[in-house]
């Protein structure tokens, strides 16, 4: 944790909530993480977050 | 040649990362859910690399709403094509809220493997940033959400794949060219 961190953390005490990592993620845990669903046919992320890229 | 009413571009893999980052709610759903595989290729090895150089990942707590909003949208479409179409009816919406409950064991295991900064808006400060966001660039309510807290904790570096709507605010760096 570098200084201008803690000092982010203490400016901002209250609004903010500081986590450590609980555990190293390993190439195992991120293969795991990145195998989610596969998204329904013709969505994109954008339509799933309902953006709007008409306006 | 840096455009000043334009962001920044920074490239995901290649530029130099900061010791901190803001983060979209598109990162992380492009992370776990498979699709746009270019696009999820790199979420998956900007996540290695933020792990690797210890990043402070920073985001406001709306992102846990988008995360199961963008899941729950991706199964209740799957439900509508299967002609499934009593979706509110809770033995056909079982099924696939364990899907869901799949995604987003997986956003928590990858939040529970780094170094979280998360924001909250209950100080009246950050809601005037949002709103200012809001109103100054036109933005949607979530991401004037993102940018509101970015810009109230005096930070400018944000990954976002939304180009669009990011892209023309100015003095930020987006980190979102992945090609």
């Amino acid at each position: 944790m570098t200084r201008k961190a803690k000092k982010m953390i203490k400016k901002f005490n209250g609004s903010v909530t500081f986590k450590k990592p609980e555990k190293k993620l390993t190439d195992k845990d991120i293969k795991y993480i990145c195998s989610g669903s596969k998204l329904a046919t013709g969505f994109t992320i954008d339509t799933l977050l309902c953006c709007d890229k008409s306006k | 040649m840096i455009n000043p009413n334009k962001a920044n571009l920074k490239h995901i893999l290649k530029d130099e990362l900061p010791e901190k980052i803001f983060c979209d709610t598109n990162f992380f759903v492009s992370s776990i859910l498979r699709y746009e595989i270019q696009k999820h290729n790199v979420c998956q090895e900007f996540i290695k690399k933020i792990i690797e150089k210890r990043v402070l990942v920073c985001f406001n707590t709306v992102v846990y709403y988008e995360v199961y909003i963008a899941f729950l949208n991706n199964v209740l479409e799957r439900a509508k094509r299967s002609k499934k179409l009593h979706i509110t009816q809770p033995e056909v919406l079982e099924p696939y809220l364990k899907v869901v409950a799949s995604d987003y064991e997986r956003f928590i295991t990858l939040l529970k493997g780094l170094w979280l900064m998360e924001f909250k808006v209950s100080d009246i400060n950050i809601f005037n940033c949002i709103a200012k966001a809001q109103v100054e660039h036109r933005l949607h309510i979530a991401d004037a959400f993102h940018l509101g807290t970015m810009l109230f904790t005096g930070e400018n570096n944000l990954v976002s794949f939304d180009k669009h709507d990011f892209g023309n605010i100015p003095n930020i760096n987006l980190w979102c060219e992945y090609d």
